[in-house]
């Protein structure tokens, strides 16, 4: 008994030793680099260049950087997140503190960061448009405006809107990716067999008329995600928009009571009870919906600009090969047009407290701004993620044991316009890529792309306050005449309800004052 | 002689059967499509989705699991913290749950109420998150073993079992001399086994299961426990902006991974388990 229990208490000794060599907190760990068997030469090279630069004049500066785990070099991978944090550190001398909460999570780590007040020197933050000009007015990030005129990696973003990141005169923040944008694809196999005559722009009424020629007993004509925003992309084709908008008279008012958000919404509902838009799209999320379209299971797709190259490679995967075809707009009844406006998703911070706020920026400047940090984030990391075999980039075996694929539309989002490269994408990518940056061009240009409304923060109380469920409430609102729950009428009474409880029309009066 | 049964009791045996089936069904199908969709190849768990029956049987998706270096290390992670914590969880909880449970306690009722008062007013996050960064914890293991190391609920099903066990028993063990940490070692855990397998599975499953705290301290990948990669896994093909879809037979293959060290563990405690809550809930 004495023996057991000493060999049980020796255990428990064991255990605890274990876990507290993990509880130490190792800041000068080697990384990856050191000895990784799965890594190849140009890692030890990395290492080595590693060490020649941290012996160098300067000290390298210690910058913590937060964003979404998958941004460290699009591997979930821990040795290569260190790898892609290894050149980081090399290439802007610094000693980079990482913080990656899982994706998923990401923006509630940030906040409790945020309000902890241990704000990362840099840090990535979702839903940017909403969420930068709150940071700069509660003193979480920077103004940037005197960092920017510096560095002239920057200067592309002068030919973007950043209001959205503006407080006053102040830009809090710099988006990390160009706007984004959806349109309208379709399986080209679906077009053969069906004869569906699909045109870059048709109108409303020939949409309904081609859609439904697909037999819906083969296929879904067209599949949607369960993210009711999306419903935008119809409401720009009857110049609706569901929000607050400046009226012809340049005053406020509710976009969602106006006569072409109804008629918006009995298109829609059409498109539903004719069974053209998929019975299932309120369950879709993307990873699903997508499937379905390049599994072939469904004809046609609201989709971001930049899967082209997605859907082709992904359809050739499951033996569902086919070219597919953009609709960039549909035109409404009255002339209306424009596809569904995402403008800028994920932005990029400074912290206002941090005591390396231009190391910070050349940092950031590095890694989004320069054709070599994008190709990074974009790609990875030479020798870790991927090696160049032949002249043609390959997945190396532990990257894509990773959940790490070459995902090229993505690389077409960064600011700076890569188009020379030292390696071929390898298979259909190399041929279609052209076709990808042309139908970014299009799909982008002026009088194609849809309208994106924006009330800056801080201007109503009543707006910052019922902004949230202002949106779901528009949202369920669709969504129950849309799936036959409640008539026009009913809905919308219900609607004004709501308008009301939210004293709706005092909030126009104040952003109308406020102008 | 056999009782011949009513018609209404065979009635209701039919029906509680039904209902019985119905539920296990609702638990087993969809655990069965996981299992058979980790096992479809890629092409066949894109096309097919979800099936009850399999076409193929393929284990790359096991393969590709355990090879990876990414997924063996967040295996090890969640094993390691949760062989770790379990362990350490239990022995504060135990000699917490012995001291409580002893009248001779100075301020027991004072004490108890500490205990009790956290079950039902929660800090929150931030407050949680300022300690554990002061306690220079954050991306260590100690941030996922130290401030959830005691449940109370845990520890009042163990007192509440403790205050079950004959005083007279614990007496005698004094009387020949042994000390209270001698007491409680050599005479009430031997005869608590019940409540210490139970207990010990809900800690455990608890530790298993652990995700929010690994995402609200843990700052790098390398130290996130299975749970963390397996949501990362799936989010990587639901999230707006990215396309990368992990295919649904390896994501399947992930969550069998991940419950399958608790799905082994429940059978063999299973017989102490629902004593050692009934008893624990019997004397308050």
């Amino acid at each position: 008994m004495k023996r057991k229990m000493v060999a049980f208490l020796l255990t428990i000794v064991l255990c605890m030793s274990v876990l507290f060599a993990g509880c130490v907190k190792d800041n000068t760990r080697a990384g990856i680099a050191d000895g990784t068997d799965a890594m190849t030469g140009n890692t030890e090279t990395v290492r080595m260049q590693d060490e020649n630069s941290q012996a160098g004049d300067e000290e390298p500066v210690k910058i913590s950087l937060c964003m979404p785990q998958t941004s460290w070099g699009k591997s979930i991978d821990s040795e290569m997140m260190e790898a892609f944090k290894k050149v980081i550190e090399e290439k802007t001398n610094t000693q980079i503190e990482m913080i990656s909460p899982p994706s998923s999570d990401y923006q509630d780590r940030l906040n409790v960061l945020l309000t902890s007040g241990e704000i990362p020197d840099i840090y990535v933050v979702q839903s940017a448009q909403d969420n930068i000009p709150l940071y700069g007015i509660r003193g979480y990030a920077a103004p940037l405006n005197e960092y920017l005129e510096k560095d002239a990696n920057f200067d592309v973003l002068k030919d973007f809107d950043l209001s959205a990141f503006q407080v006053g005169s102040e830009l809090y923040g710099v988006p990390n990716d160009r706007p984004m944008n959806k349109i309208i694809w379709v399986r080209k196999d679906a077009i053969d067999r069906y004869g569906l005559d699909i045109q870059d722009e048709m109108t409303t009424d020939e949409f309904v008329t081609e859609m439904k020629k697909v037999n819906q007993s083969e296929m879904i004509p067209f599949t949607f995600p369960k993210f009711l925003g999306n419903f935008q992309l119809f409401y720009n084709f009857f110049g609706a928009y569901a929000g607050i908008v400046q009226g012809e008279d340049g005053k406020y008012i509710d976009g969602f009571q106006t006569e072409e958000m109804k008629e918006a919404i009995l298109y829609i509902k059409d498109l539903y009870d004719q069974g053209i838009l998929d019975r299932e799209f309120i369950t879709n999320e993307n990873s699903m919906m997508r499937e379905k379209v390049f599994t072939g299971k469904a004809a046609a797709v609201c989709d971001y600009f930049y899967n082209y190259l997605y859907y082709l490679t992904q359809s050739e995967g499951v033996d569902a090969y086919t070219d597919f075809i953009p609709i960039y707009t549909l035109e409404g009844p009255n002339g209306h047009k424009g596809n569904l406006n995402e403008s800028f998703q994920n932005g990029l911070c400074i912290s206002a407290k941090s005591e390396h706020k231009e190391k910070a920026m050349e940092v950031l400047s590095w890694l989004f701004f320069t054709d070599e940090g994008v190709l990074m984030t974009r790609v990875g990391v030479e020798g870790v993620h991927y090696t160049v075999e032949n002249g043609v980039i390959t997945p190396s075996a532990a990257a894509a044991d990773s959940g790490y694929s070459i995902n090229v539309g993505n690389l077409t989002l960064a600011f700076p316009v890569v188009d020379q490269l030292d390696f071929k994408w390898g298979g259909i990518t190399d041929e279609a890529y052209p076709k990808q940056l042309d139908i970014q061009k299009i799909s982008q240009a002026p009088g194609t792309i849809g309208p994106k409304y924006n009330i800056t923060l801080g201007v109503s109380d009543l707006y910052d306050k019922n902004v949230a469920t202002y949106t779901s409430t528009m949202n369920e609102t669709v969504v129950s005449i849309v799936l036959g729950n409640e008539s026009m009428e009913d809905a919308y009474k219900s609607y004004e309800g709501f308008w009301k409880s939210i004293r709706g029309d005092e909030m126009l009066e104040e952003l109308n004052a406020n102008q | 002689m056999k009782l011949r049964e009513s018609r209404s009791r065979k009635v209701f045996k039919a029906v509680n059967m039904i209902f019985i089936l119905t539920v296990c069904a609702m638990i087993a199908v969809p655990l069965w499509m996981v299992v058979i969709t980790s096992l479809s190849p890629d092409k066949l768990a894109a096309e097919k989705g979800f099936v009850l029956i399999p076409e193929a049987i393929d284990f790359s998706s096991y393969i590709r699991v355990f090879k990876s270096h990414g997924y063996m290390r967040a295996f090890l992670n969640s094993l390691g913290i949760t062989v770790t914590a379990t362990a350490f969880s239990m022995a504060l909880t135990t000699t917490m749950a012995y001291a409580l449970s002893q009248e001779r306690l100075m301020f027991r009722s004072f004490l108890m109420n500490a205990v009790l008062i956290t079950m039902f007013l929660d800090g929150g996050i931030i407050p949680l998150y300022m300690v554990v960064r002061d306690m220079k914890m954050i991306d260590s293991y100690g941030a996922l073993i130290f401030p959830v190391a005691v449940g109370t609920y845990n520890l009042i099903l163990m007192r509440n079992y403790f205050r079950t066990l004959p005083e007279s028993l614990i007496e005698s063990a004094r009387l020949d001399g042994c000390s209270e940490l001698k007491t409680l070692i050599r005479i009430v855990l031997p005869i608590s086994v019940p409540i210490l397998a139970a207990v010990t599975l809900f800690y455990a499953v608890g530790h298993w299961n652990r995700y929010f705290e690994v995402v609200m301290f843990i700052n790098k990948g390398e130290k996130y426990t299975l749970q963390v990669l397996l949501r990362q896994l799936i989010f990587q093909g639901e999230s707006e902006v990215t396309t990368q879809v992990a295919v649904n037979n390896f994501k399947m293959a992930v969550m069998v991974v991940a419950m399958l060290p608790v799905l082994v563990l429940y059978p063999f405690i299973q017989k102490y388990f629902i004593s050692g809550i009934m008893l624990g809930s019997v004397k308050g």
